[in-house]
């Protein structure tokens, strides 16, 4: 259903109005929380919106989509407020509100987004602009939100990011969840599922080389390469290797570690695959000194990941491990709607907080 | 982490908090693979943990039956199951492929030892093959008859291993664990010469339902039920196990069984001491267990001179499901003309506790009955006096409604004013569906259930101790119907809620059953 700008005053009317055809039809509202979402940007607006989409028909919630305009020539806040089918058969609805507004009314957001969230469900805040820029609704919406979300893709420099975000995670009281942390939680399973003894995790401990390739894809973000600093930066903390230096050299960024006196490097290469999602992970390659290898590669819808583990006397036949994406799957809503703040997520904040990234673009 | 593992190894890679369960690495050994519940529910369970990944990386898959075939038979055969019964529809084939690398097939009657030799040949290839560790599990699929001597042949070659070691073994076995006491006490004996309690999983699937689980959650996670969950508050609980389905092809099994030794005996006293139990200790699966047990025992054994009184049995005859003409039990195949086993059951319970004495457990279960539902409906007591007398008109009391399947979800009724001058008071009901609030089909009862017996994780498999203390209660019953055959079969017709003697022994405590 296309929404129709309203006034501000009717929302409830509105949405009022939308209750009463949805029993004349038979219909539920069904809500498990209030989604505040909020962006600056039109393309990171797109974006969330198509994140949005299939969250609802496994998490109905009430969402309230803030969209600021800083592009307008002339000065606007608008209402309008929508209905989204959760069920095939539309016997279940949610509903939407969604406010785009010019800076100049920024302020009386909060005070529009208040009155309209159901009590006594959790108050989710997914915050789609970069922490570190001072904006004056933050606080205001922090203060309400049980569980707040980043979007580092839209983050200008990652270090102040990672600086800003742990000393979030000092202070804020509620839960913390960063989109991009929870894309690769795939990719984390995966690691814990195929590393899961004693033997197999010392041998990752002794790699000698990892190469983790990403999807550099011109989209909405400006860090195509956050989920694979992300994933090498859990990893390293996780494991213990000791942070040496970092080299960027044709687009590709080298990263040097130490673990036992032995040295390790890791390469987080670009490539471009045009149907998979800006900065997804697509292949890591891990070669170690006792010449031990594994291959895991996405396979072609990115739904699933090819594991090969070899050495250089066998070849083990390959394993085919799932890979959760944001568009079908249950547990990346869970990851993102559900799991307390990670505590591994702290771990990788520090490991890469004080390195120097520099856009590569 | 398996309870054999004496290792104290914890992966800097897992979170504690993590939300994908993996299960151990193991080679799953199925005797009686040909069998209908390896196609029907056994594979598919395992396609869809595949498929979510919460299959150990490192896995194997061994069919184990009499028929000849070869894996790639096998494997075929299982493509076809999987299509037909997963949940989840359109086969991923690209999955499949891999998955499919993964099964294989053994050819051998349960009491041969050149079998069970070679079986032990063929793990061990496998273990190298796909590193599985020599970790096993072997669930027994086949009638009940067989368990000791399948077991007691994988205990001589070495198939199975005591606790304590670097590698573990466990076995699944459905019910039912015997036909009574007697039975149920001589299989435990045989199963304990060669294996632990703790390796012994025993399969009631109900454990494994999404909704009989949120039945401890909603119990001990919402205390404004909690605080009114005992005599002072509730009046009488009914559960009831209906199908709308007869025997089908099952007479042969039904004649030897019934529904009480079916359904009851094992499925619905876990209902009963899921909502009776006492908040455990903690959430392990001993000290859950540990409340259930207590639940059974205290349950007042039925007095032997008014069996009557207090259960009754009833057998469908002809009548109409669903607006078709069908037949009654003893037309069914398979079944004795004269058959006396019960296709139905009542029963009033009582559990001597302080948290229960006084409150009737009704429980019901039968097959053709009007509509397929299992519920738990508890009532409540009314409120004192007539504060909202509305000629003489009494007020309706709260009922919550727990409901298993289908349609999962929760419901409460209660008492509302009518808008208006003068206005009635009038029930309405609060509706929680399952469906409208987490929209996809949830994991079937046998995924969870694999991966936790994979994962060591034994919460929702049913305890000798539980096992003993419902044979207890329920044998002296299947032996007085034994010796005393019905007069009366068939008492209630296809397509009505049983007999009317279920009604009168409610009638008798004031009491009706609720109309679902």
């Amino acid at each position: 259903m296309n929404p129709d700008t309203i006034q501000i005053p009717n929302i409830e009317t509105e949405l009022a109005k939308y209750n009463i055809e949805n029993q004349s039809q038979d219909q539920t509202r069904a809500f498990l929380f209030n989604l505040i979402i909020y962006a600056d940007k039109l393309d990171r607006a797109q974006f969330l919106r198509k994140l949005v989409e299939p969250l609802t028909n496994k998490f109905p919630s009430r969402i309230l989509f803030i969209y600021e305009d800083r592009d307008s020539p002339y000065e606007y806040l608008r209402v309008k407020v929508s209905e989204e089918c959760i069920s095939q058969d539309r016997s279940f609805l949610c509903d939407q509100i969604t406010i785009e507004t010019t800076p100049k009314h920024l302020e009386r957001i909060p005070f529009l987004v208040l009155p309209h969230l159901i009590p006594d469900l959790p108050v989710y805040l997914l915050w789609g602009q970069d922490p570190t820029i001072n904006n004056p609704i933050y606080s205001q919406l922090q203060e309400l939100a049980s569980r707040i979300i980043f979007d580092s893709a839209c983050v200008l420099h990652l270090q102040p990011f990672c600086q800003k975000m742990l000393m979030q995670l000092k202070v804020l009281k509620c839960d913390m969840m960063d989109l991009n942390w929870a894309q690769i939680s795939g990719w984390r399973n995966i690691f814990v599922t195929v590393f899961d003894t004693k033997d197999t995790v010392e041998q990752l401990k002794k790699s000698k080389t990892i190469q983790i390739y990403f999807n550099q894809s011109h989209a909405c973000t400006y860090h195509n390469e956050i989920q694979a600093i992300y994933l090498q930066g859990w990893l390293a903390a996780q494991l213990k290797w000791k942070f040496l230096s970092k080299e960027i050299s044709d687009g590709e960024i080298l990263l040097n570690y130490l673990h036992n006196k032995r040295p390790l490097e890791i390469k987080l290469r670009p490539k471009r695959v045009p149907e998979a999602l800006p900065g997804a992970i697509l292949k890591i390659d891990i070669a170690n000194y006792q010449n031990n290898f594994y291959q895991m590669e996405c396979q072609s819808n990115m739904s699933k990941v090819n594991v090969i583990l070899s050495s250089l006397e066998k070849c083990e036949l390959p394993i085919m491990l799932p890979l959760p994406n944001i568009q079908s799957s249950s547990s990346f809503m869970l990851e993102v709607f559900c799991r307390s703040t990670s505590e591994h997520y702290h771990n990788m904040l520090k490991t890469i907080e004080s390195i120097n990234w520099q856009r590569l673009e | 982490m398996s309870i054999n593992d004496t290792s104290e190894f914890t992966n800097p890679l897992e979170e504690n908090s993590g939300i994908v369960k993996v299960a151990d690495s193991c080679i799953l050994v199925i005797f009686g693979a040909t069998g209908d519940l390896t196609g029907r529910k056994l594979f598919p369970a395992l396609y869809n943990l595949a498929r979510e990944g919460q299959l150990p990386a490192h896995f194997a898959c061994v069919g184990f039956a009499r028929r000849e075939k070869t894996n790639e038979m096998f494997r075929q055969e299982m493509l076809k199951a999987v299509n037909e019964f997963s949940r989840t529809k359109s086969i991923d084939k690209e999955l499949w492929n891999i998955f499919s690398q993964q099964i294989f097939y053994h050819c051998s009657e349960f009491h041969d030892d050149k079998g069970y030799d070679s079986l032990n040949t063929l793990l061990q290839e496998l273990d190298s093959q796909f590193g599985t560790k020599g970790n096993r599990v072997f669930y027994l699929s086949t009638q009940p008859s067989f368990f000791p001597l399948i077991i007691e042949k994988l205990n001589k070659h070495k198939l199975i291993y005591s606790l304590n070691q670097p590698k573990w073994s466990r076995i699944i076995i459905e019910k039912p664990f015997g036909n009574d006491l007697d039975s149920a006490i001589a299989l435990q004996k045989e199963l304990s010469q060669h294996l632990d309690e703790r390796q012994i999983y025993r399969i009631d699937h109900y454990l494994g339902k999404e909704t009989v689980q949120n039945l401890l959650v909603f119990r001990f996670s919402n205390p404004i039920f909690e605080s009114s969950w005992n005599n002072r508050h509730i009046d009488n609980i009914q559960i009831t196990v209906g199908e709308e389905i007869g025997i089908g092809t099952r007479g042969r099994f039904f004649e030897e069984a019934g529904i009480l030794r079916d359904i009851v005996q094992n499925h619905m006293m876990q209902l009963v001491s899921l909502v009776a139990m006492e908040p455990p200790k903690n959430s392990s699966g001993d000290a859950i267990r540990d409340e259930k047990v207590k639940v059974v025992e205290s349950i007042r054994p039925f007095p032997k001179q008014d069996f009557h009184k207090h259960i009754v049995r009833g057998q469908y005859g002809p009548g109409f499901i669903n607006g078709k003409e069908v037949i009654g039990y003893r037309e069914e195949p398979n079944v004795s003309p004269t058959s006396s086993v019960e296709t139905y059951t009542a029963m009033e319970l009582f559990i001597d506790n302080w948290r229960w004495a006084g409150v009737p457990f009704y429980l019901r279960a039968g097959k053709r009955l009007p509509k397929r539902a299992t519920e738990i409906a508890i009532t409540f007591k009314d409120a004192p006096g007539f504060l909202f007398q509305t000629s003489g008109k009494k007020i309706e009391s709260n009922i919550l409604v727990i409901r298993i399947q289908p349609d999962e979800g929760t419901s409460l009724k209660m008492n509302c004013k009518v808008p208006g001058l003068n206005a009635p008071i009038q029930p309405v009901k609060m509706d929680f569906r399952y469906h409208s609030y987490f929209g996809s089909t949830p994991p079937e009862a046998y995924e969870r259930l694999i991966c936790d017996c994979m994962s060591g994780d034994n919460t929702l498999f049913a305890r000798f101790d539980e096992v003993l203390a419902s044979w207890r209660l329920f044998t002296p019953v299947l032996k007085h119907w034994e010796a005393n055959a019905a007069k009366n079969f068939p008492n209630y017709a296809s397509g009505t809620w049983g007999p009317k003697e279920a009604d009168q022994m409610l009638e008798l405590s004031n009491h009706k059953w609720r109309l679902i």
